[in-house]
């Protein structure tokens, strides 16, 4: 069977509702995605609060393949300013045949009044495609 | 003769939270398409860039899916032009369709206001 394999982005968001709040993440990726290459933290929503550029809001754990692999434990900031170019954090992790990228993200309670606000977590993966058999 | 060529896609965008759907012809004259750039108004805090999302396909292959920010095809004019690009693609072009949804994310300052999309092409046929 011949294959040909290309880059892939998975894109999920988690919605933080309360100060604190803790939130499991169990993510199952498609068959065809073999590599984890990188990863990129965002938060969607523009706050209109006088934050100072590059406050932390929170972290996030990542596991791969049953628990077997550890590879991020990230802070999530805030960024207002946008005028860098952004790329992957490199991870480079193998993914296992019907495993699950497991973890959490807390929030450290630093948005004020419970400004409700959407973490995006990007996967920037290799993902082969049979296309002869 | 150059062997790279900045294709331009303007999406003209009227109003909060619009929605547009774009599509486009590469130059057949290039075989590859290997960078892509967005510029948006550059308001107060490039505000316009919050929530913003592109999906976009090349010759029906997904480049970024849905919920793609902006943001991560942009940067500030600090930044030299030829690293400006986002180059973690690498798609034939041969005119090959572009085809997208381009979400506003309805915090820009002002509206309308038009992004440009700039398309690298290499590799004059």
């Amino acid at each position: 069977m011949e294959t040909t394999g290309a880059t892939k982005w998975k894109i999920f968001d988690f919605v933080i509702t309360e100060e604190h709040q803790i939130l499991p993440i169990d993510i199952k990726l498609p068959k065809d995605v073999k590599v984890c290459k990188g990863v990129i933290l965002s938060v969607k929503e523009y706050m209109r609060i006088n934050y100072t550029d590059n406050t932390q809001l929170g972290e996030l754990s990542l596991q791969f393949n049953a628990r077997k692999l550890h590879p991020l434990h990230l802070n999530l900031h805030y960024q207002k300013d946008l005028t860098n170019k952004k790329q992957a954090l490199k991870l480079d992790c193998k993914i296992e045949d019907n495993q699950s990228i497991t973890g959490f993200y807390m929030d450290y309670g630093l948005v004020p009044k419970l400004m409700p606000y959407t973490v995006k977590l990007y996967l920037e993966c290799y993902a082969t495609d049979a296309i002869h058999s | 003769m150059s062997e790279i060529k900045y294709q331009i896609l303007k999406i003209k965008v009227n109003r909060e939270n619009e929605n547009i759907k774009f599509a486009l012809d590469t130059d057949k004259k290039y075989k590859r398409l290997t960078g892509i750039f967005a510029s948006l108004p550059e308001d107060e805090n490039n505000q316009a860039l919050f929530a913003t999302t592109m999906e976009l396909r090349v010759a029906d292959i997904e480049i970024f899916p849905e919920g793609f920010e902006i943001k991560m095809l942009s940067c500030g004019q600090q930044v030299t032009p030829n690293d400006r690009f986002f180059d973690q693609i690498e798609q034939e072009a041969r005119g090959n369709q572009i085809t997208g949804r381009y979400i506003d994310g309805g915090n820009a300052n002002r509206y309308p206001y038009v992004a440009k999309i700039y398309l690298k092409l290499e590799e004059k046929v």
